[in-house]
C-alpha cells in the first residue's frame, strides 16, 4: 500500500525567504519527501501551477506561511492579486497553518517598517490579534530564520497525532521550552560570571557586554545545533533572541544595563539573580581567567 | 503592437514583465516588483553596529554577502572617522571561507534546482519536474548542504551566520574545526567532480577551449547541449559591458570590462536611478525596483563579469565563440563554483589559527558622525553597502544588491542589462529562462 | 527557629555589642564568653574561631539592614520615596541598634585581613548589596533614576550614608540623626534621579 502523504502549500508574504532555504537544509530532505508532498513552493518548479491551485478546490493539510503579513495591496502582491485574497482564500482549505519563522508568527523585522500595517499572522510582536484575531489552527515555528528541524518534527508529529502541545505564543513546547543559554559551551563562565574581554576567544561569557540573549531566549539551538555544527554562540557571537517576539531589539550587540545590572534569565528573580551573580563575582577562578587551551603549560 | 502582462516566478520571489511585442518578437520589456520590505528605512535610527545583524535578512540566501558588505562599511566608517582597524589574514580568510562556503551553494542550488528543470521544462512541458523525487535533486540538495555546513563550522549557523564584527571575526577555531571543514569541502568537491563537471576540478580549471567541456555526461555538457539546441548561444546577449567592484582572488582590483579590455573601476562612479521607481517623484513609477549605473551606464555583474575581468582562459574563450550570450553567462558561473573550490581548499591549508580572531577599535563609536562604503562580491555580482552615521546611530542607509545592477529600469532608446538581453526573443519561455540566467533575486532588488 | 540557632543569635548580638565598642582585637573569646555566661569551649561549639564570628556577624547584619531595605522594595512607592525610606531605616538602626553601623565602620571596613578569606568581594554583604541593586535597577527602568555605573550609585548613598554615621558618632552634628533624613535623601536623589 502506498503511503498516504501529507500535502504542503508554501505562500510567502514579506519575506527574504530565509526560511524556505533553511527548510531546504533538512538533513534528511529523503525521508521527509515519502511522507509528504509540496504540491506548490515558491522557489522550486513543481507539478501544479499556482494558478491551478487557486482555481481548484483542493484542500490541503498544511499551509505554510512565511514572511511577514499585510491586507496593504500596495506593499504585497502575488500572482496580479492583492496578497490578503490568496492567504483568505487559501486558509479556509487548509487543515492547519504554520507560520514559518519569526516574521509570519511575530511580524518579525519587516514590521518595524509599519506596524499598523504589517504584522504576524496572530500577533504583532507581544500583541494578540495580527493579520487575524483568532484562529485555532495555527501553529507558530519562530526564528529568523527557523532551523529545518523544528519545521518538520512539527509536521511529523502533527501527522501521526492530532493534538500538539504549544505554548502561550503558540510554539510547539517540545523546541520552545529550551533556551539557547542550554548547552552553551560557554556556560561555566556564566556560572563564574567571567565576562568575555573581546570578541574572538574562546573564553568568556557574552552575556555580560556583548548582548547576548541566551537566557531569555525559547529555542534549542545549542542542543540541536544548526547545520549539523554550530550555533550563534558557539562561533562567537552573541544569541540575539530571534525566537522571542521583541526580535530585533536595539542595539543587539551590547548588553543594555539598568545601573550595571542586565536583564535577568527568563523566570528567574531579580533578587535570586542578583544574589548569586554577587556571590560568584566575588571568587577568581585562576583556570577561567586563563585560555581555555593553554599552549604554555 | 500587442503588450502583454507575464508574471515571471521562481526568481527568489516574483516579477511582473509588461513586454510590448513587434513582429512576434520582444520589443521592450517593463520589469515590475510590487512587493517591498523597506530595509533601507528600518536600519534609521539604529545603532551602527546593528546592520551586521539587520542586512544579511535582505536576503536568505546571500546573507553572509550582505553581513560583509554591513562589517566592510562599517570598517571603512572607522577609517573615515580617522582609525584603520587592522584585520588579521587569518580573519580576512574565515570571511573568504565562510562567503565562498555561500557561493559554491549558490551556484549548484541555482544549476540544480533552476537552470536543469527549467532547461527540462522547455525541452518537455509534460515532464514531471524532479524536486523532492530524483535522486539527481537530492544528491544537488546533499552537496548544498555539505557546502553551508563547512561556512557553519565558523559563522555559526547558515542562513542568517553571525560570525563578522569590525575588527575581524568572532570566531575562535582549532584545528579540529578545520579538519572538519575539509571534510565537508571534500564532498561537495567529489559532487562536482562526479556530477557537475565530470572530471576532476584541476583538470576542469586546466581547460581553455569551450570544446573540452562537452566531452562528457556531465550536467555541465547535458547543460550546455539543451541551451545550444534552444538557440541560447546567440540569444541574451546584452552590451558586453561587465564590472566588478568587490575583492576577489580572480582578479587584482575593481574592474570593468568592454567587451575583452579590462580597465580598472572605483566605487566612486556608482549612481542609483529612482527613474520609473515608485520612489521617483515625478509619479511615471512603476516597480519597487531602483537602477544602477557606473559613470551613467549600465553594466553586468556578476560571475561571468568576474571571468571576463580576471581573463579566465575557458571564458575568454566561451565569449570568442559566443559573446555574452545565455550560454557563456551560464557556463561562466558553473566555471566559477571550480575556482571557488579550489580557492576556499587552499584557505583551509593555510588558515593561521594562532593569528588574533579579532582586534578590538579603540575609538568610541558613540561619536561617530561619518560615512562608509562597503564592497563585496556576492554570489550575482557586486553588492554595496553605504552608510551615514550620526552620534553612532544609523542616518542613512543605501543598499544596491547584483540584480539591481542587472535589473534596472531602463528605456527602448537605453535599455538595462536584462531589458537588453531579452529583446527581439521569440517566446516569453526563453524571455525567463534568460531571467533565471541571470538568477534575479526578487528579494534583494527590492529591499 | 530551633534552639541552637536562636542560641547562635543570642551569641552573634552579645559579640557584636562588645567588638563594635571595643574593636576587633581587643574583644576576646573569654570576654564573649563571660557576657554569655557560658563556658569558653562552649563558645566554640557555635564558632570555631574568632574570625569566623567576625564573618558571620557581618553576614548577620547585612542580613538585617537588607530585610529592611526589602520591604523598602516591595512597597508600590516612587524611586524618591523609596530613597528617603532608605535612609530613614538607615539612620533609624543607626539610632537604636548603633552597634551594626559601627561594627561595619571600626571592624569590618578597618581590619581587612580579618575578612581576606571567606568574605571576599561583596560576599558576606550580599542580602544588603542585592536589595541597593535591585532599587537601582528598578528606578533606572521606571525612567526615575539616571543610568550609570552601578558603583558610582552605590558609593554616592552609602559613603555619604556612612559617613554620615560616623560624624554623628564623633558627636559633631548639631541635630538628632533622625532630624536630617529630609534633607539627605533630597539631596540623594537630587544626585541620581534621571534629569
Amino acid at each position: 500500500m502506498p503511503k498516504i502523504k501529507s500535502s504542503i502549500i508554501w505562500l510567502q508574504g514579506l519575506t527574504c525567504n530565509g526560511n524556505s532555504h533553511s527548510f531546504l537544509n533538512y538533513a534528511h530532505m529523503e525521508r521527509f519527501a515519502t511522507s509528504f508532498d509540496i504540491l506548490y513552493h515558491p522557489l522550486l518548479l513543481g507539478d501544479t501551477s499556482f494558478e491551478a491551485i487557486l482555481q481548484s478546490d483542493v484542500r490541503v493539510d498544511f499551509l505554510i506561511l512565511e514572511g511577514a503579513l499585510s491586507r496593504d495591496g500596495d506593499i504585497l502582491q502575488k500572482f496580479g492579486y492583492p496578497f490578503h485574497k490568496i492567504l483568505d482564500e487559501l486558509s479556509t482549505r487548509a487543515k492547519y497553518i504554520i507560520c514559518a519563522g519569526s516574521c509570519a508568527s511575530f511580524g518579525g523585522i519587516f514590521r518595524l517598517k509599519d506596524e499598523t500595517k504589517i504584522s504576524g499572522a496572530l500577533f504583532n510582536g507581544k500583541n494578540k490579534g495580527g493579520y487575524w484575531n483568532e484562529k485555532t489552527n495555527v501553529i507558530n515555528i519562530p526564528g529568523c530564520p527557523m532551523h529545518p528541524a523544528w519545521l518538520i518534527d512539527t509536521l511529523f508529529l502533527l501527522q501521526k497525532e492530532d493534538k500538539i502541545s504549544l505554548d502561550e505564543f503558540l510554539r510547539p513546547k517540545e523546541i520552545f521550552s529550551y533556551f539557547t543559554h542550554h548547552g552553551c559551551l560557554r556556560n561555566e563562565y556564566f556560572e563564574w560570571k567571567v565576562d568575555s574581554k573581546q570578541l574572538g576567544e574562546k573564553e568568556g561569557c557574552l552575556f555580560y557586554e556583548y548582548g547576548c540573549q541566551g537566557p531569555m531566549t525559547h529555542a534549542n539551538c545549542n542542543k540541536i545545533l544548526w547545520n549539523g555544527v554550530g550555533s550563534k554562540t558557539r562561533a562567537g557571537s552573541p544569541c540575539l533572541g530571534c525566537t522571542e517576539f521583541d526580535f530585533p531589539k536595539v542595539g543587539l550587540y551590547e548588553t543594555h544595563t539598568n545601573m550595571s545590572l542586565p536583564q535577568t534569565p527568563f523566570g528567574i528573580s531579580k533578587r535570586a539573580y542578583y544574589s548569586l551573580a554577587g556571590i560568584a563575582k566575588s571568587f577568581k577562578i585562576d583556570r577561567l581567567e586563563r585560555k581555555l587551551i593553554d599552549e604554555n603549560n | 503592437m500587442k503588450i502583454t502582462k507575464e508574471i515571471i516566478q521562481r526568481i527568489e520571489g516574483e516579477a511582473t514583465l509588461e513586454l510590448e511585442w513587434e513582429e512576434e518578437k520582444i520589443h521592450f520589456a517593463r520589469i515590475k516588483f510590487f512587493n517591498f520590505r523597506g530595509i533601507e528605512d528600518i536600519l534609521k535610527g539604529k545603532p551602527l553596529h546593528d546592520a551586521i545583524a539587520i542586512t544579511p535578512r535582505v536576503c536568505g540566501i546571500c546573507s553572509t554577502a550582505h553581513s560583509m558588505a554591513a562589517t566592510l562599511a562599517i570598517e571603512s566608517c572607522y577609517a573615515n572617522f580617522g582609525e584603520h582597524l587592522h584585520v588579521s589574514q587569518k580573519a580576512k580568510d574565515i570571511r573568504e571561507i565562510v562567503l565562498n562556503a555561500e557561493k559554491i551553494q549558490n551556484h549548484i542550488k541555482w544549476y540544480y534546482f533552476s537552470i536543469i528543470p527549467e532547461l527540462q521544462k522547455l525541452k518537455n512541458p509534460k515532464l514531471p519536474p524532479h524536486a523532492f523525487k530524483d535522486k539527481a535533486w537530492f544528491e544537488a540538495q546533499k552537496a548544498i548542504t555539505e557546502s553551508l555546513k563547512l561556512g557553519a563550522i565558523f559563522s555559526g549557523q547558515w542562513p542568517h551566520g553571525s560570525f563578522l564584527m569590525s575588527g575581524g571575526v568572532t570566531c575562535d577555531p582549532i584545528n579540529s574545526d578545520i579538519v572538519g571543514a575539509q571534510n565537508c569541502l571534500n564532498t561537495v568537491m567529489v559532487f562536482c567532480e562526479t556530477h557537475l563537471y565530470g572530471m576532476e576540478i584541476e583538470e576542469f580549471l586546466s581547460f581553455d577551449c569551450a570544446l573540452q567541456i562537452m566531452a562528457n555526461n556531465a550536467s555541465l555538457h547535458n547543460g550546455v547541449e539543451s541551451m545550444m539546441q534552444n538557440g541560447f548561444d546567440s540569444f541574451g546577449r546584452s552590451y558586453d559591458r561587465f564590472l566588478a567592484l568587490g575583492e576577489s582572488f580572480l582578479y587584482e582590483s575593481a574592474s570593468k570590462c568592454f567587451k575583452t579590455n579590462v580597465v580598472m573601476a572605483d566605487v566612486r562612479y556608482v549612481s542609483e536611478s529612482l527613474e520609473n521607481s515608485f520612489f521617483d517623484k515625478g509619479g511615471k513609477g512603476y516597480t519597487y525596483s531602483k537602477s544602477a549605473l557606473y559613470k551613467k551606464n549600465y553594466c553586468e555583474v556578476g560571475p561571468l563579469a568576474r571571468l571576463m575581468i580576471a581573463k579566465d582562459p575557458l571564458i575568454r574563450d566561451m565569449h570568442r565563440r559566443f559573446k555574452d550570450s545565455t550560454l557563456t553567462r551560464v557556463v561562466a558561473r558553473v566555471a566559477e563554483c571550480a575556482h571557488l573550490l579550489r580557492r576556499t581548499q587552499l584557505l583551509l591549508e593555510s588558515l593561521n589559527i594562532k593569528e588574533p580572531s579579532y582586534i578590538k577599535p579603540k575609538s568610541n563609536m558613540n561619536n561617530f558622525t561619518c560615512e562608509g562604503v562597503g564592497v563585496v562580491e556576492a554570489s550575482r555580482g557586486s553588492l554595496i553597502h553605504k552608510i551615514s552615521v550620526k552620534n553612532g546611530l544609523i542616518k542613512e542607509y543605501d543598499i544596491i544588491t547584483p540584480t539591481v545592477w542587472n535589473l534596472g529600469n531602463g528605456t527602448i532608446e537605453n535599455p538595462s542589462i536584462a531589458q537588453k538581453a531579452i529583446l527581439g526573443l521569440p517566446s516569453i519561455e526563453k524571455a525567463d529562462f534568460i531571467f533565471k540566467s541571470f538568477d534575479v533575486c526578487s528579494v534583494c532588488t527590492t529591499q | 527557629m530551633d534552639k541552637k540557632s536562636k542560641k547562635s543569635e543570642k551569641i552573634l548580638d552579645a559579640a557584636l555589642l562588645l567588638f563594635s565598642k571595643n574593636g576587633f582585637y581587643a574583644t576576646t573569646i573569654p570576654d564573649i564568653a563571660k557576657a554569655m555566661g557560658m563556658s569558653v569551649g562552649n563558645i566554640y561549639n557555635y564558632f570555631s574561631s574568632k574570625e569566623k564570628l567576625a564573618k558571620e556577624i557581618i553576614k548577620y547584619s547585612s542580613d538585617i539592614l537588607g530585610e529592611e531595605i526589602r520591604k523598602v522594595n516591595e512597597q508600590k512607592l516612587s524611586s524618591k520615596e523609596k530613597i528617603r525610606a532608605i535612609v530613614a531605616v538607615y539612620f533609624d538602626m543607626a539610632s537604636t541598634k548603633p552597634q551594626h553601623i559601627n561594627y561595619f565602620l571600626r571592624v569590618y571596613l578597618a581590619n581587612k585581613e580579618v575578612f581576606k578569606e571567606g568574605c571576599e568581594g561583596m560576599l558576606c554583604v550580599s542580602a544588603f548589596v542585592t536589595e541597593l541593586m535591585i532599587f537601582f535597577e528598578d528606578g533606572v527602568a521606571k525612567g526615575e533614576l539616571r543610568n550609570q555605573d552601578f558603583f558610582s550609585a552605590f558609593g554616592l548613598f552609602m559613603g555619604y550614608l556612612g559617613g554620615f554615621v560616623f560624624l554623628n558618632g564623633e558627636g559633631v552634628l548639631n541635630k538628632d540623626l533622625n532630624d536630617y533624613v529630609d534633607d539627605i535623601a533630597l539631596n540623594i536623589y537630587h544626585a541620581l534621579k534621571l534629569q
